[in-house]
């Protein structure tokens, strides 16, 4: 995979893997890092690059006597992960296309 | 590495950082160090497993802009002096004029990047337009009955497109590098400006 895909496949990664519910920087990678390489240093840019475009939001909760960041998904990220699929189906049926008659 | 080691070689490393950004990465990392060690890992091999400071903040810089890295280095960190503003007012003659000049060599080394790139396809484009022309003009050459010129044009013809179309693949990854070189210069200014403290 090229760098510039795998750039904007770990976005909307880490956007899926908030989407349902609020989660936290160890969870996203041990979420992540079966589908995709994920390292802590490459998903802290990505998380300060979702905020910055209000993507997402963090809030500090108390955990076992300290806080940790929770990452919390908005209408923009809900939306960037909407996008992603719809450009997907489209290029999926171009795959399709190309690949077409080499399964029979 | 324990824990206090990697910070203060990450607070090192990043010392150019706006420290807002330093604060967030450390208790960034100081969260995932504690939630591993929650998960049973140890301290020592979690923070192996983050790889080399250096490359942490190699990452980071890619997503800071040039003017915030700029804008932390000039800002003082104390109050300015009355006698230190008088300097930088009657000063300005020169420093002014530097900083003119600065930019200028920037934008010119960025103007330079770009006509290279536009020069190398505008050449591409001559050699696939001048092929094209010389196949055409051969016909006609052909039909007044100049048979040993058409014949030559034709040729000096396919040669030019077949030029062009090699040379496209050439110029694509030539441009490729020239893009990748143009990234690693930026990101070598803002490790000027990053620098290692003190």
């Amino acid at each position: 995979m090229d760098n510039q895909t795998k750039r904007g496949l770990l976005d909307v990664c880490v956007l899926a893997a908030i989407k349902d519910d609020d989660s936290y920087g160890y969870q996203i990678i041990k979420d992540l890092s079966p589908l995709i390489e994920i390292s802590e240093s490459t998903l802290y840019p990505i998380l300060r690059r979702l905020e910055e475009s209000h993507m997402l939001t963090v809030r500090s909760f108390e955990h076992n006597g300290r806080l940790r960041k929770y990452y919390h998904i908005t209408k923009d990220g809900l939306k960037r992960i909407d996008d992603f699929s719809e450009d997907w189906k489209e290029i999926l049926t171009i795959y399709k296309f190309i690949t077409r008659g080499k399964d029979e | 590495m324990k824990r206090e080691e990697f910070f203060k070689q990450l607070r090192e490393e990043m010392s150019g950082f706006p420290s807002q950004t330093i604060e967030s990465t450390i208790s960034y990392y100081d969260e995932l160090i504690d939630d591993a060690i929650e998960d049973g890992k140890s301290e020592e091999a979690t923070i192996e497993s983050f790889g080399s400071v250096e490359s942490i903040v190699n990452a980071l810089l890619k997503e800071v802009s040039i003017s915030k890295l700029v804008k932390e280095k000039v800002t003082p960190k104390r109050k300015l002096k009355s006698w230190e503003i008088v300097l930088i007012i009657l000063g300005s003659p020169i420093w002014v004029s530097l900083g003119i000049a600065l930019l200028s060599v920037c934008f010119s080394l960025y103007v330079g990047f770009w006509s290279t790139i536009v020069a190398l396809w505008a050449a591409d484009l001559a050699f696939m337009v001048g092929g094209i022309a010389a196949v055409i003009g051969s016909f006609t050459t052909f039909a007044v009955g100049a048979a040993p010129q058409a014949t030559f044009f034709l040729g000096a013809g396919l040669v030019g497109i077949g030029l062009s179309i090699v040379l496209g693949f050439a110029f694509v990854a030539l441009t490729k590098l020239i893009a990748q070189l143009g990234a690693k210069i930026i990101t070598g200014i803002k490790k000027i400006f990053v620098g290692k403290g003190k």
